[in-house]
């Protein structure tokens, strides 16, 4: 039963009368359409999103954290020379100092780190800590800049 | 010919409508809520629930192209998300929007709980509608604001294309949110508290004025085949559906509701007591001309008038 189907008399089903002050507005020629389930339809994409995340999980592409893990799980630091891009917050400071041509000192000194902070410190631990200047993008362009590799 | 009289929608396609959306929205905000205590009890190397934010990806998509990296605090997830969104707007316009993204969820749940409450105190409901009166302007000001979340847009993806970094995660309300539990009282801190606070008055105002995966999704819905289609033989012009609809639009004025703010929430639909008004409808190339405006209604109009 469509709206355009008059319905004067007694119907089966619970019916509106429309008023005759209504006056909707009129609707515009529009191409050919077909009504969808909605709950179906909402189903339908939920489970789309579900297939692409799990699918997508399981070819190694969704990643949530800035670590590499290797196909034994272990965390994939960065070689010696590597990009900075790869500098990530994980990362202890030790493992930048290792990776990358700088001192731990310069490092120490241009970011204001406390001298008791352990090389076991995470970047993100440190900014976290609020104990040092340090953030990634500015370590980055630190070290692309010509960061003193001894002090 | 026109109908004088239609078939009533029954309230429980309505309660299945609104039910359905809401048990995702609150399945993803309590997702969410569990990856941020995570992250927070178990520090880092898990993941963050920035991690699953799409606008990410788009923020990060010039990055990843040019340099095959990410910007910092954006993963690959945020990528493939960002990916997703572009289907789903494709096939459903803003369906993340209205369904799936907790903020905006947040944000209506903040306005159901002040409809509840000047529900059960008309004094509160009159002086709403009396500060309201003193604001005819508010319309034309809400209308040049909605262009805000398209400014945000070029501002965020641009800024994070040419300076390598999240400009917009400085301001960002989500990530505010997502942080709250380390209690720091940031510029995004700020605006989350405006945002939650306007939630009492307007209907999403961070989705409505200022968010840019809205307005990603808006554009890209535009191509889309789906969209809410009204059909005014049923159409009783009781604009229900304007008032239900969160995003503000005149649903009433449309043939298909493809305005780019459209969050895909079906609203409109569910509150439509007609059965026919308003349906979610793919199209297809051809056209058909069902201008009811041609249509002639005079006997009609006789009949009913004979009844009377």
């Amino acid at each position: 039963m469509t709206g355009t189907e008059s319905h004067l008399e007694a119907p089966d089903q619970p019916m509106l009368r429309i008023p005759k002050s209504a006056h909707p507005t009129p609707t515009d020629a529009v191409r050919s359409s077909r009504r969808i389930p909605v709950l179906a339809f909402a189903g339908i994409l939920l489970a789309l999103i579900a297939v692409l995340v799990v699918g997508t999980q399981a070819l190694g592409w969704f990643g949530t954290t800035g670590q590499m893990t290797a196909g034994s799980g272990e965390r994939v630091v960065p070689a010696a020379g590597a990009d900075t891009a790869e500098i990530k917050g994980w990362m202890s400071l030790q493992q930048v100092v290792d990776a990358y041509p700088v001192s731990q000192a310069a490092l120490y000194a241009r970011f204001a780190i406390p001298a008791d902070t352990p090389l076991e410190t995470t970047l993100s631990e440190l900014k976290e800590s609020g104990a040092s200047s340090l953030d990634v993008p500015t370590l980055r362009s630190w070290i692309d800049d010509g960061a003193p590799a001894s002090s | 010919m026109a109908a004088t009289f239609v078939p009533r929608r029954s309230a429980s396609y309505a309660r299945r409508v609104r039910w359905s959306r809401h048990g995702v929205q609150t399945l993803i905000v309590g997702w969410i809520a569990w990856v941020v205590w995570s992250k927070a009890t178990a520090g880092p190397g898990v993941a963050s629930a920035e991690a699953f934010c799409p606008f990410g990806g788009f923020e990060t998509a010039w990055t990843w192209v040019t340099t095959g990296t990410t910007v910092a605090h954006v993963h690959t997830a945020n990528l493939v998300l960002a990916g997703a969104v572009v289907v789903l707007a494709l096939v459903a316009r803003g369906f993340f929007c209205g369904w799936l993204c907790p903020l905006g969820s947040i944000q209506e749940a903040i306005r159901a709980s002040a409809h509840a409450v000047t529900s059960r105190a008309p004094w509160l409901r009159r002086t709403g509608h009396a500060i309201a009166s003193q604001m005819p302007w508010w319309p034309r000001v809400d209308h040049v604001l909605r262009y805000g979340r398209y400014v945000v847009l070029v501002w965020a993806v641009g800024g994070a294309a040419l300076t390598g970094v999240m400009v917009f995660r400085e301001v960002d309300p989500w990530n505010a949110l997502l942080s709250v539990a380390e209690f720091e009282i940031s510029t995004a801190f700020v605006v989350l508290l405006v945002v939650l606070g306007l939630s009492l008055f307007i209907d999403r105002p961070f989705c409505r004025y200022a968010c840019p995966l809205g307005a990603v999704q808006g554009l890209i819905g535009m191509a889309s085949p789906v969209a809410v289609q009204r059909d005014a033989t049923a159409c009783l012009g009781c604009q229900i559906c304007n008032n239900a609809c969160p995003m503000g639009i005149e649903v009433n004025q449309a043939t298909r509701v493809t305005d780019t703010a459209c969050i895909g929430c079906l609203e409109c639909v569910a509150a439509c007591p007609s059965q026919d008004a308003l349906a979610l409808t793919v199209t297809f190339p051809t056209r058909i001309p069902i201008r009811t405006s041609d249509i002639d209604t005079s006997d009609i109009d006789a009949q009913e008038g004979a009844m009377q």
